[in-house]
């Protein structure tokens, strides 16, 4: 059930004082995953900002650093140990890149020449990649150039940034899809309920905010939509133009 | 490489729109922002400004954008030039953005540029 909470993958943006004050809930198996609480509302991963006032390194065991925002210090474990540790024994090489599971900001022409990575079995996770960088997550903001509604089925609408138009699609089929046949009716309806609410902000025209998976159709490279926020402020597009640049060169390259 | 059916509109400015530009091609998928000058209820053509310079925009096709003269506007739509060689752009997307930095985003083209040309060339 706390896997279905709206905000259980999100990366809330907590203070620490908030965030030291959370409750771990209690697991009812060792395979039930990791939550915490806080008034009924389930949390599992977290984004800080602060200041670096310690930093402890074991070479290739992990790296420990304590982040200051000024309510609290917050202890983060940075693991470096992947190419020896077990937990990583039946992972492809791609899903171990620092980036994989990130929401890389790319312009529109830079995602859409993303090569799909080669995969040796089914169970390996899906990725793509550029100059040995592997990716399976993005963020795009632009504007809304098209828009094709299946009720329950999806939406699939394009994202211009001005570079190149980007393919989302947007699932709407939560309720009778056999993907969500084991989770319990009303997280289900909850999950379908945010689908529909994004998929209402979806107009042409508008600048969106659009963060998904890295997918392919038909050898096209698109986005499996999760979220999608309208921006109004007209600079938005242009900052995040400038983020795409600076990430690129800084951290993706 | 462009992944769907419908073109992305390149990021001009309207001192890009000149008859020995580059992007002055029939057709030619263009986003354009600028300051609205005029605009006419019974042809729906607006014009819009930014400097020295200025463009027609054919707005028919757009729903849900009230027009308001000062306001700046982006469009993005497909050029259409004229026998005479006066372009107008078919928009088929607008958006008022009011509140816009244009030397911010001016700047940001000019880098944008530089930042594809680069990309062009490494690979």
């Amino acid at each position: 059930m706390e896997q279905l909470h709206r905000l259980y993958n999100t990366h809330v943006k907590l203070l620490a004082f908030d965030l030291l004050s959370l409750t771990q809930t209690p697991s009812h198996s060792p395979s039930d995953p990791i939550s915490f609480s806080r008034g009924g509302t389930f949390f599992s991963r977290a984004e800080t900002v602060g200041t670096i006032t310690s930093r402890e390194l074991k070479p290739n065991k992990f790296l420990k650093f304590t982040v200051d925002d000024g309510t609290g210090c917050i202890v983060c474990v940075l693991w470096l140990n992947h190419l020896v540790s077990p937990y990583f024994s039946r992972c492809s090489p791609p899903s171990l890149h620092r980036l994989y599971n990130t929401h890389v900001k790319l312009l529109a022409f830079d995602l859409l020449s993303l090569t799909q990575t080669p995969s040796h079995s089914p169970s390996d996770p899906i990725s793509f990649s550029r100059g040995g960088t592997f990716f399976s997550r993005a963020e795009t903001v632009g504007t809304i150039t098209s828009r094709e509604l299946k009720p329950n089925k999806f939406l699939k609408f394009t994202v211009d940034d001005g570079t190149g138009c980007i393919v989302c699609v947007l699932w709407l089929n939560h309720l009778v899809s056999p993907n969500f046949s084991r989770c319990s009716p009303p997280s289900v309806r909850l999950i379908a309920q945010m689908a529909s609410h994004f998929a209402a902000e979806v107009r042409l025209g508008v600048v969106a905010r659009v963060r998904g998976r890295i997918t392919s159709y038909r050898g096209a490279v698109q986005i499996t939509v999760s979220d999608v926020v309208v921006e109004r402020d007209p600079n938005e597009e242009t900052l995040h133009l400038l983020e795409c640049m600076s990430l690129a060169s800084k951290c993706y390259n | 490489m462009e992944s769907s059916a419908i073109k992305s509109g390149a990021l001009v400015s309207l001192q890009d729109v000149h008859q020995s530009s580059p992007f002055f091609k029939q057709g030619a998928s263009l986003r354009v922002t600028g300051k609205l000058q005029e605009y006419s209820v019974e042809t729906a053509i607006a014009i819009v400004v930014d400097g020295n310079a200025k463009l027609k925009i054919n707005t028919q096709h757009l729903r849900d954008l009230s027009f308001r003269v000062g306001s700046i506007y982006q469009f993005i739509g497909e050029l259409l030039i004229q026998p005479d060689d006066e372009a107008i752009l078919q928009a088929r997307v607008g958006r008022n953005v009011d509140g816009i930095d244009l030397n911010l985003y001016h700047q940001s083209l000019q880098l944008l540029r530089q930042f594809q040309a680069d990309h062009l060339r490494t690979t």
